[in-house]
């Protein structure tokens, strides 16, 4: 299937994610991040709670207390019960879904993001707290390795390398990006390479065939593409925004992350509108082309975007408190009408908040 | 869009210069933007920090270092900048931690070419992340004199945790053209980054070091 066929999608349904019912001048809750598996979506809310929901019938299954600061990240280990999170309030948490209760691992400052790998059975977590990065052991519970001379500020994400999990790459506010040796001995190896993006970097993630190369974005919106095997970079795309929004003569404000569809070797965009408008692009080697532009239900900035492929489903998060469900027509052609969802207003509280 | 004037902001520098050259101080002056938010959670709202580069170059005394290939090094002492080939940086050594340290304190900034960059961990180890001096990479279809400028022409924003921060557009001895068009570049491109625009905005001051702070919106 060719490219431009790929995004014909709709909105299923949306899900909200408010804040308690009885907090009348509250603000919006910003959904900060999300994570899906088979059964469940969890998702964070910027009110500090954690709340998982059904994907069926979007009925809330648990609800998740105990950050007492900004939570940054949200995931299921694998596809289990347990949800995994981390929080400005300095700790790494462990939670079973079915009893709400949770392990914490306290840690040295902010963790702003963490990614796992289970290998060998052992399950190795690693964590940016503050400007270092920290690896603990899940099964003993135990600090492995931290990295404390990589960055000089914080740290905004970490990952492991999706198929060579002896390598660490992370990114920070100071603009490098460092590729970590797991195995290296001392201290002055650790580090294989470093990208300098001379920008703050935002989020990065892997694409290519065996991961390769990635790309970063810049929290001043601009995009890069690096070959991680050379350090190279490969390509900056410039003032994104600006080139984007006269090409296509609708506003551009922000980027949220990217995707890579293997079937085409194509690096996917996903970008917005302060006013919750949502498009999708694809990049290629000198530039970036409109796939689509769907419909929106948001009314915010989207934070998250997260294609699922089992179901044919893109699952977005926004700071309007919703998480909306798009269903992809152009490979399965079931007819679905958008069902519609108002946000809820402050005067009409609701106790258990969802739509369908 | 824009919410100030470009005659505005030019009264604003000619008053800061007037002050300045009034009470001469024994350095120059730095001219900085002053920004105050408003509606904006540095709690959920989106990381607010980057880099702005400047159309002139706002940091003169910055000294770079060229970490050099050949062609490099031939570039380099045509235009009189500094440079080190691999040898000289062999000679330092990753495990030498005080040579690095010296030579990271020498110079507030490094370039290198593609081959050289890409050791750079391997030649110096973590030395040069750790004091925030990583180099930039300069590929050989940049001009070295250019990209040089260019360094000394970029300044970093950043928000912390409370809602004001400061961006150095300039010093006092640009002409009062060059910092107008300096400040407005940087408020609108800080503008630019913000969900509600003007509307986060509460406050604007532009100052010298030792001046009067002057509001700008």
């Amino acid at each position: 299937m060719e490219l431009n066929k790929y995004f014909d999608i709709k909105i299923k349904s949306s899900i909200i994610h408010t804040v308690e019912f009885n907090q009348q001048d509250a603000d919006t809750c910003y959904v900060m991040d999300f994570d899906v598996n088979a059964k469940y979506i969890v998702a964070a809310g910027s009110n500090n709670l954690i709340k998982v929901y059904d994907r069926t019938n979007h009925s809330i299954v648990s609800i998740l207390k105990g950050h007492t600061d900004t939570i940054q990240q949200v995931r299921f280990f694998e596809d289990t019960d347990t949800v995994l999170s981390c929080s400005s309030d300095r700790s790494f948490r462990i939670w079973n879904i079915k009893d709400q209760s949770f392990k914490s691992l306290n840690q040295k400052g902010e963790v702003f993001s963490f990614d796992v790998s289970k290998h060998n059975n052992t399950t190795l977590v690693v964590m940016a707290v503050g400007s270092g990065i920290a690896i603990w052991d899940l099964s003993s519970n135990k600090l492995v390795k931290s990295y404390e001379s990589s960055h000089t500020e914080d740290v905004t994400r970490v990952k492991f390398h999706p198929l060579d999990k002896s390598k660490v790459v992370s990114c920070s506010v100071d603009g490098l990006i460092c590729v970590h040796d797991l195995n290296a001995v001392e201290e002055d190896d650790e580090i294989l390479y470093v990208l300098n993006a001379e920008d703050s970097i935002g989020n990065f993630g892997f694409f290519g065939n065996d991961a390769k190369y990635i790309y970063t974005l810049s929290h001043t919106e601009r995009l890069t593409t690096w070959d991680l095997s050379t350090g190279a970079k490969l390509k900056h795309y410039g003032d994104l925004r600006t080139i984007l929004t006269e090409k296509y003569q609708h506003d551009v404000n922000y980027f949220v992350s990217c995707d890579f569809e293997p079937s085409t070797q194509s690096l996917i965009l996903y970008a917005g509108d302060y006013n919750g408008g949502f498009f999708i692009y694809t990049v290629t080697a000198d530039d970036v082309v409109e796939l689509s532009k769907p419909q929106s239900q948001h009314t915010d900035i989207i934070r998250n975007v997260y294609w699922d492929r089992n179901n044919n489903e893109i699952i977005t998060s926004s700071e309007d408190s919703k998480i909306c469900i798009w269903i992809n027509n152009s490979v399965t052609k079931e007819s679905t009408s958008p069902s519609t969802s108002s946000k809820m207003k402050d005067d009409k509280p609701r106790k258990s908040p969802y739509s369908k | 869009m824009s919410k100030i004037s470009s005659d505005q902001v030019r009264q604003i520098v000619s008053a800061i210069f007037a002050e300045s050259k009034e009470a001469k101080r024994g350095f120059v002056e730095t001219v900085e933007l002053q920004v105050n938010l408003k509606n904006y959670d540095t709690k959920k709202d989106k990381r607010f920090s980057g880099q702005i580069k400047l159309s002139t170059v706002t940091k003169p005394k910055l000294s770079v270092c060229v970490f050099a290939d050949q062609a490099h090094c031939d570039e380099a002492t045509k235009i009189g900048a500094e440079f080190m080939d691999i040898e000289a940086l062999k000679k330092i050594g990753p495990k030498n931690k005080k040579g690095i340290k010296k030579l990271s304190k020498k110079y507030d900034a490094f370039l290198a070419s593609e081959s050289i960059l890409r050791q750079v961990p391997k030649l110096l180890g973590p030395g040069l992340n750790k004091v925030g001096k990583f180099p930039t990479l300069l590929t050989h279809a940049e001009d070295m004199a250019t990209k040089i400028n260019e360094v000394k022409s970029t300044v970093k924003f950043q928000l912390k945790k409370v809602l004001c921060l400061a961006v150095a557009v300039g010093h006092v001895e640009l002409t009062e053209r060059e910092i107008a068009t300096n400040v407005i570049q940087s408020i609108n491109f800080l503008v630019s980054l913000l969900k509600k625009g003007w509307q986060n905005i509460k406050t604007l001051y532009v100052k010298s070091s030792m001046g009067k702070s002057h509001r700008v919106y």
